[in-house]
């Protein structure tokens, strides 16, 4: 009897579940595209094993049956959709690119080939139906309060840190099946997603988890209305976009700045937010930064400049020293990274004159013909250093420093404050209504970071408004009033010499 | 190109052709015409400084045409005086005194009013080269240099294959963190970097340039192009002290190949780059 239901059920499968394998011509063409655009990373066996050395987490080994981004229970098979889905949308902020641009035919061939690599793909056994993936319901504030419940409940804070800043207590040890260091998502951060920003993907997320990540599926933690709880919770402390901009805006303040005031001294200024990625131009190549982001604001007062930089750290390191002229490797893998404490350690960099036209120094420290100042601050410590740049392997310290620093940690959040005269003897003058330069540089503890194993930005601009602003429909007017003053006069003039010298 | 702008302009302009304008607004005509060709008629904007050079140009020469001859010249400012003195056109002259004013004004409040734009320098032109350069103490004939190794597509194909397989290996392991493994320039690192990567997947780029130009820039990245290439901020590695001669030669074979592309021939046009997009 028993028996005979089995084979019932595993016929009643057979029938219901046909493997999507394609034909024989389909793969050969997925191979092609395969092989052309996939390789490279994924290996040519489909192993994993492509060339690519730097990524973390590295690319998908296609013979493990294993996928982040599915919508089938966990440990399941993704559905041939799902496996679509993630080449043509591709995963944010790791290496795999999205593919937007391949037809709908190649895609389908290329997931064809990239399974046939796997044989648990052609086994009816190993397929499931996809879980039910609802439309999201409206968001509202009371689901997102529940929400916040259930993430404490559920524990996600381990992870994910007390308020999602993916700063748990686990967050630094936190590995993938690869045993590769796997950050815990910054859940502020929406837009670093694999699944991608929306609601309906978090809770896909959540409901079928990430295989081979610690990133576990919850379907059998919570009901459906609590996983909308928890992605409302989520969706309510996050930003769909990073808003990058290009420009920093200084603000003046009134009085004196006073660093003991801290980021209050920054109430009224505006936020500007950069991106921040791996140094790879040079040795000591940083291919997983530890920062990908960072806020700055700045005010001034008539004597000096205070330039706030406020960026997610997953771990305070305050032990030990930093030291922005170590010595690195060309690159470093985890297996060779020092075991002496490295603190974390931030930089602003201008360049030590005000550039004449657009040519700035080199945004690596500065180069042979223009010199950068840094103002170096190892956030073990209570002051900054001060070094002139003329290359990353060049820097000199200066022997006297003109800028103070104070710095805080919280909750996976640094605040680091800079404070310089805006007028010195030697270098750079902060003045109102110019763009000034600025770049800046991370060095994550917990990543070993030092020298120039570190994270940059490109250059960007600082612009110190002026304290009163000026409404735009002055110099409008003065503007037309002068352009109709010199009409009048040609028509006047011209009319004048006609009526003396008639034809 | 964008046709939508195009074809009428060029319409308008043939269509007037046919009526009697007076020279001064036949003037004015080609003027705006140009203007607004230069402004609304690519797909991809011309940074504002190129369209006020060309603007510029195009008005310089107008005025040369007008005086080059004389009897042009007497002829248009006698227009002008006609406009400004005889009664009938005492209205259009008010209208006219009236509505420039406005235009500065207005021009002038929205520029002020866009609020503080950090100056941005659209990237219009590849560097020139220097004539040759030093590579690991090698120097590298960069105006008739060529790929050593390209002749072998035709004379040894498998040998080819070779080199274009350890050109891939090269670009994924240096380039597509920037570049992008489809060559889109959307790599991982791509959204922070200013400028942005090119993007080789581009027609207009990697067909336009000779190998040793590429060859050039790959070996001394940003931190070697010469002042005029400013502003370029270029975060392009220099990969000198990554890469051997070879593998730069192997890796531009893969680049060709994987867009399907082949390098601009040699010509008398010395300095490699030198192309506009
Ligand atoms: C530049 C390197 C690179 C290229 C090129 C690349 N990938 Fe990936 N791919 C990755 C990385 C890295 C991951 C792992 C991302 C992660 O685990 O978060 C990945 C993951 C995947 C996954 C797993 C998705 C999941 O749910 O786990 C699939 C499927 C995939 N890639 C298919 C492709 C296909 C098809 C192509 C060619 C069109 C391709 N990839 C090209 C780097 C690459
Ligand atoms: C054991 C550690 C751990 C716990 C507990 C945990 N997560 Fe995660 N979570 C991770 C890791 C690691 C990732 C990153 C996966 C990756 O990058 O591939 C992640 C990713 C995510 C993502 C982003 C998914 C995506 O598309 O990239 C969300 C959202 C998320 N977690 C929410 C939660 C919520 C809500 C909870 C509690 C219900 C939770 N996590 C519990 C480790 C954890
Ligand atoms: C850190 C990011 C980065 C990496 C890694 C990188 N590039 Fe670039 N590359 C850029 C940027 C940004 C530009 C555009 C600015 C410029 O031209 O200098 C550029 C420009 C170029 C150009 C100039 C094209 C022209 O028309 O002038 C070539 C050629 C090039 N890259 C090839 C490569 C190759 C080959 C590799 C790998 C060996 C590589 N790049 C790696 C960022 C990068």
């Amino acid at each position: 009897m028993r028996i005979g239901l089995f084979i019932l059920i595993a016929v009643v499968c057979c029938f219901a579940r046909e493997p999507r394998l394609g034909t024989e011509a389909e793969r050969e063409a997925g191979k092609i595209v395969y092989m052309k655009k996939c390789a490279s990373c994924h290996g040519k066996k489909g192993d994993g094993k492509g060339n690519v050395f730097g990524f973390k987490p590295v690319p998908r080994d296609f013979t493990l049956s294993s996928y982040k981004l599915r919508s089938t229970p966990s440990g399941e098979l993704p559905t041939h959709e799902d496996l679509k889905g993630a080449v043509k949308k591709g995963m944010p902020y790791t290496g795999m690119l999205a593919w937007p641009d391949l037809s709908e035919e190649d895609l389908d061939n290329v997931v064809y080939f990239l399974k046939s690599y796997d044989e648990t793909f052609s086994d009816p056994d190993y397929l499931v139906d996809p879980l039910p993936l609802p439309e999201a319901p409206p968001f509202s504030e009371e689901s997102a309060k529940n929400g916040f419940e259930l993430y404490k409940k559920n524990k996600c804070f381990d992870c994910h840190g007390d308020i999602g800043r993916g700063n748990g207590p686990s967050a630094p040890t936190t590995k993938d099946s690869y045993q590769k260091p796997l950050r815990p998502a910054d859940l502020t951060k929406r837009w670093t997603f694999r699944n991608g920003p929306t609601r309906k993907e978090m809770y896909r997320s959540l409901l079928t988890g990430l295989d081979g990540t610690p990133m576990a599926s919850y379907k059998d933690l919570m009901k459906p209305e609590e996983i909308w709880n928890v992605v409302d919770y989520v969706y309510s402390i996050s930003n769909e976009l990073p808003n990058f901009t290009t420009l920093a805006l200084a603000s003046a303040i009134d009085g004196d700045i006073d660093l003991s005031l801290g980021d209050s001294l920054f109430v009224n200024a505006e936020a500007a937010n950069f991106p921040v990625f791996g140094q790879i131009m040079e040795p000591g190549r940083e291919f997983f930064p530890g920062i990908n982001a960072v806020e700055v604001k700045a005010v001034y007062d008539t004597a000096s400049i205070a330039i706030m930089l406020t960026y997610h750290d997953m771990s305070m390191q305050i032990n030990g020293s930093n030291d922005p002229t170590a010595e690195v490797p060309l690159y470093t893998p985890d297996w060779v990274k020092p075991t002496d404490s490295i603190s974390d350690a931030v930089a602003i960099q201008i360049p030590s004159k005000m550039p004449d036209g657009f040519i700035k120094p080199y945004f690596l420290f500065g180069d042979k013909k223009r010199s950068v100042d840094i103002w170096f601050a190892d956030l073990a410590k209570k002051e900054a250093d001060v070094y002139v740049g003329k290359g990353s392997k060049k820097l000199v310290k200066q022997e006297k420093s003109n800028v103070e620093v104070v710095s805080s940690y919280d909750d996976g959040v640094w605040k680091v404050i800079f404070k310089r005269p805006r007028r010195i003897e030697k270098g750079l003058p902060f003045e109102v209504e110019q763009f000034i330069p600025i770049a800046l540089s991370f060095w994550d503890g917990h990543e070993k970071n030092r020298g120039n194993y570190r994270c940059v930005t490109s250059w960007y601009n600082i612009y110190l408004k002026p304290a009163k602003e000026e409404s735009p429909f002055l110099p409008a007017a003065k503007t037309a009033i002068w352009v109709l003053v010199i009409e009048l006069l040609i028509v006047f003039f011209v009319r004048r010499r006609s009526a003396k010298s008639p034809e | 190109m964008n046709f939508l702008v195009f074809v009428p302009v060029i319409a308008l302009l043939i269509a007037l052709r046919f009526t009697k304008l007076s020279i001064l607004l036949w003037q004015f005509v080609i003027f705006a015409a140009c203007f607004i060709l230069l402004k609304f008629g690519f797909t991809k904007p011309l940074p504002m400084s190129v369209v006020n050079l060309f603007s510029g140009i195009i008005a310089v020469s107008l005025f040369a045409y007008l005086s080059f001859d004389n009897e042009n010249f007497s002829k248009s400012l006698k227009e002008l005086k006609t406009f400004i003195t005889e009664r009938q056109y005492a209205l259009w002259l008010k209208i006219v005194i009236i509505v420039i004013p406005i235009g500065f004004g207005v021009n002038v409040y929205i520029k002020k009013s866009q609020g503080i734009k950090p100056p941005v320098f659209g990237r219009s032109i590849h560097p020139a080269p220097p004539t040759s350069t030093s590579f690991r103490g090698k120097t590298i004939d960069l105006v008739a240099g060529e790929n050593p190794f390209r002749p072998l597509k035709a004379t040894n194909p498998d040998s080819f294959l070779v080199h274009v397989d350890n050109g891939e290996r090269v670009y994924c392991e240096q380039c597509s963190y920037c570049h992008g493994g489809n060559m889109e320039s959307k790599g991982l690192f791509a959204h922070a970097l200013d400028p942005i990567p090119i993007k080789f997947a581009d027609k207009t780029i990697l067909p336009d340039l000779q190998e040793s130009f590429l060859f050039w820039r790959i070996a001394k990245g940003g931190p070697d192009l010469p002042d005029e290439a400013a502003p370029w901020a270029s975060s392009m590695p220099a990969f000198e002290p990554f890469l051997t001669e070879n593998e730069i030669w192997d890796v531009l074979l893969y680049m060709y190949e994987f867009n399907g592309m082949t390098p601009r021939a040699i010509s008398a046009h010395a300095g490699g780059g030198g192309g506009e997009h």
